[in-house]
């Protein structure tokens, strides 16, 4: 029988998007797993479209990982497996997070994850 | 009657001995003579489930012995289980709190939720408890998040044994005494 890489699947809390350059931790890998985006959902209710951005590192370290995410204001809106590239994050002591960043502040979002390990 | 080494036996849980059929246990370094009087399965369920309840991130339980799995002493019995975690968390499975099952030179491997992945019988994670002895278990939630459950499901056959009074050290001596026999490690090495 060929070894699966299925994953177990998480997710994050809740998280409230910082401006661009103030990026935070949205979901924390554990260690020693990868994570792989499995669902994104998001509400944007902060009276102006914005860019949502998710990727690695805090702050001004921060790096995306999937292109920017249009969304618009008052508009909720979600990405799944299928249309997210299966993108795998490595936790590193130095990038232990998925973290998330948008042009404007304030979108909710959550994400699920596939951790294989 | 086969021979049968349960040990290699692949595939769903299977009684490793059925009755009137002998098997030598190890334990403390010798092939201890039984012999089968009855056996009955233990469904999972969720008697069979057991709690150790919430964890921080990276924390461990410590060593939690599982009285609930005890065996009669008179006349001697035996568990025969297979176990998974239900929760994000990783379980040493101990037989006694001293001794470690699935042990290599310098790790113990542990039971999470991605062994039933690459083994969905669980066969990996079989082991057997004699009377007078414990299942003892310590769960580590590995995650960056507290969990606020850790358990860990049970499932397998207990067993009624008639003690031979023979121990010996090794599989000739035991073959010596009894031809079919299924060999039974309860203990490390």
């Amino acid at each position: 029988m060929a070894m699966h890489r299925s994953g177990i699947r998480k997710q994050s809390a809740v998280g409230v998007s910082a401006v661009t350059g103030a990026a935070a931790a949205l979901y924390n890998i554990t260690v020693g797993r990868t994570a792989i985006i499995k669902r994104i959902m998001w509400q944007n209710n902060c009276a102006a479209n914005s860019n949502l951005s998710l990727g690695q590192g805090l702050a001004g370290a921060f790096a995306a990982v999937l292109p920017p995410i249009v969304t618009l204001n008052g508009l909720d809106g979600e990405l799944n497996e299928w249309d997210i590239p299966n993108v795998e994050i490595q936790y590193t002591a130095a990038l232990p997070a998925i973290t998330f960043e948008s042009t404007v502040a304030g979108i909710i979002v959550t994400i699920e994850v596939e951790e294989i390990g | 009657m086969a021979e049968r080494l349960y040990a290699a036996k692949a595939g769903p849980i299977d009684p490793f001995a059925l009755v009137n059929e002998n098997v030598a246990i190890w334990m403390k370094a010798m092939w201890h003579l039984y012999r089968v009087m009855f056996v009955e399965q233990m469904p999972r369920s969720q008697a069979m489930v057991f709690d150790q309840g919430a964890l921080a991130a990276l924390a461990n339980t410590g060593d939690v012995r599982l009285i609930n799995l005890d065996q009669q002493t008179t006349p001697p019995g035996l568990i025969q289980l297979r176990c998974f975690p239900l929760d994000d968390i990783q379980v040493e499975v101990k037989l006694g709190r001293a001794e470690s099952r699935f042990t290599a030179a310098n790790i113990s491997a542990r039971v999470d939720r991605f062994t039933e992945i690459s083994d969905p019988d669980l066969h990996t994670t079989e082991f057997v408890v004699l009377q007078d002895n414990s299942v003892w278990v310590n769960c580590t939630n590995p995650t960056a998040y507290a969990t606020a459950m850790s358990r860990i499901a049970f499932f397998g056959f207990r067993y009624t044994l008639e003690d031979l009074q023979t121990a010996k050290k090794t599989p000739a001596e035991v073959k010596a005494v009894v031809n079919n026999v299924v060999f039974v490690p309860s203990g490390s090495d």
